[in-house]
């Protein structure tokens, strides 16, 4: 066996803007995807009937599809009909939509854990929904939802390799610039496993020490 | 502040749950309602802050038609407390968050004042040392009184109590009865689903026997409880005493 490292030396700088770019709409995206998973989740809840039916179907769709599609659609698709959206927008929109649907049955899980009577105490206090939704429920709610939303960051940070295909200049996409130029086929590949693995172990840990500091009870 | 009931009928679906309820609880007074399961007592209690819907009849609490849908129903829970048998606490906040967090959100007092008063009535039921710990950390005769001090921090003039000490264990349902006894001197007006025919022997003024949807008997409680009149109040005395 022979690994020789040497030659990708060269390229460090550009392994590390493509780390830049997929910790960036890793974050991004958890974060947008996050508020309006919770959005389509209450959609999906609502006693009105038409944004139910919105709530499912934006669930059933973007949980039915292949991400790589969908980045596709937006990216060449759109193109094709004169709307050009680069690649950094499409990844951006892309995955967050795509995260929103997963993140909104992560939430229907988390609100449907909290006991029925915690409605009903905040109502009897005079609280109205909205107030009773934000001061009573969410808590609970998100603290039941939090392990399962660090698993999608995870998810979400591996499956953003996915929008090299559309020529974001990620990390995988470099990776396999780099292969290209270099043949060191083995080594870059080791380089982006250890890469890959290594930020997603950061980001458990991370999320693990914010659900400490945020969840006291 | 008093309620009247007129005509109060509730249903699931097809089933009848109250079959017409008519009666009056006067400002200061606390009315024990006794009954077997499924006799629709809880629901009833419940109908008094619609926290069911109302099927058909009439509610007034003190001038508020809570049966009319123009009234502010959120308005008038402030000033009618209600106690769970499950306490629903809110398991994220302290008990004295618990206290504080209606009077700033609801009635926009400031967190200095709520805060002030929400130690106030932890002392009151006794918890004072307990006010930073979460619900997770208390006993269920904890929760329960701190879940009074929550009612009471709206200042409500009527407080319901849905069978508050059936979650308990037995040792624990005296320091909650006792708490109840307390409001009930200071004259709080009180309707109290309830299991316990000691407290309601004690501390009642009024006992509502129910049965299958109906108020079946009702009267001061010795009366009730040494010659009961109907043969279904004497029946069901008989189990629990």
């Amino acid at each position: 066996m022979n690994l020789v490292f040497h030659d990708i030396i060269p390229y460090i700088p550009l392994l590390v803007s493509g780390l830049g770019t997929s910790l960036m709409i890793t974050v991004i995206c958890m974060l947008a995807g996050t508020v309006l998973g919770l959005f389509v989740a209450l959609a999906k809840s609502s006693k009105i009937t038409p944004l139910r039916y919105f709530g499912n179907t934006y669930i059933e769709i973007f949980r039915n599809t292949p991400l790589i599609v969908q980045l596709y659609l937006l990216y060449f698709g759109m193109g094709q009909l004169g709307l050009d959206i680069s690649p950094l927008w499409s990844a951006l929109i892309g995955i967050t939509i795509n995260n929103a649907a997963y993140t909104a049955e992560i939430f229907r899980a988390g609100l449907s854990s909290v006991p029925k009577g915690l409605y009903e105490a905040g109502s009897a206090l005079g609280m109205n929904a909205a107030q009773t939704f934000r001061h009573v429920i969410l808590p609970p709610a998100f603290r039941t939802a939090f392990p399962a939303l660090t698993n999608q960051l995870v998810l979400l940070f591996l499956f953003s390799s996915v929008a090299s295909i559309i020529s974001l200049e990620e990390l995988t996409y470099q990776v396999m610039n780099i292969e290209t130029q270099t043949s060191r086929t083995l080594e870059i590949t080791l380089i982006a496993t250890v890469l890959y693995y290594g930020c997603s172990s950061i980001f458990v840990y991370l999320s693990n020490a914010l659900a400490r500091k945020v969840f006291k009870w | 502040m008093n309620i009247q009931v007129k005509d109060l009928h509730k249903s699931y679906g097809k089933l009848e749950v109250l079959k017409g309820i008519d009666c009056e609880i006067k400002e200061g007074e606390v009315v024990c309602v006794i009954g077997p399961s499924g006799s629709g007592k809880s629901t009833f209690l419940r109908c008094l802050n619609l926290l069911e819907q109302i099927t058909s009849g009439q509610v007034l609490i003190g001038q508020h038609d809570i049966t009319n849908v123009k009234t502010d129903i959120n308005m008038v829970r402030t000033e009618v407390g209600m106690v769970f048998q499950q306490f629903n606490l809110f398991p994220h906040k302290t008990a004295l968050e618990n206290v504080m967090l209606a009077p700033v959100i609801v009635k926009h007092e400031s967190k200095e004042a709520a805060r002030a008063k929400a130690l106030e009535l932890l002392a009151k039921v006794g918890l004072k040392e307990k006010a930073d710990s979460y619900p997770g950390n208390l006993s269920g005769g904890q929760m329960q009184r701190v879940a009074i001090a929550r009612a009471l921090a709206m200042n409500p003039k009527i407080i319901l109590f849905d069978e508050p000490t059936s979650a308990l264990d037995p040792e624990l349902v005296g320091e909650v009865l006792n708490v109840m006894k307390d409001l009930a001197q200071e004259g709080m007006t009180m309707v109290v689903v309830t299991h316990e025919m000691g407290f309601a022997r004690e501390v009642a003024d009024r006992v509502i026997f129910m049965d299958q949807g109906y108020i079946i008997e009702e009267g001061d409680p010795e009366e009730i409880f040494r010659a009961p009149k109907n043969e279904r109040t004497q029946a069901f005395l008989r189990k629990v005493i």
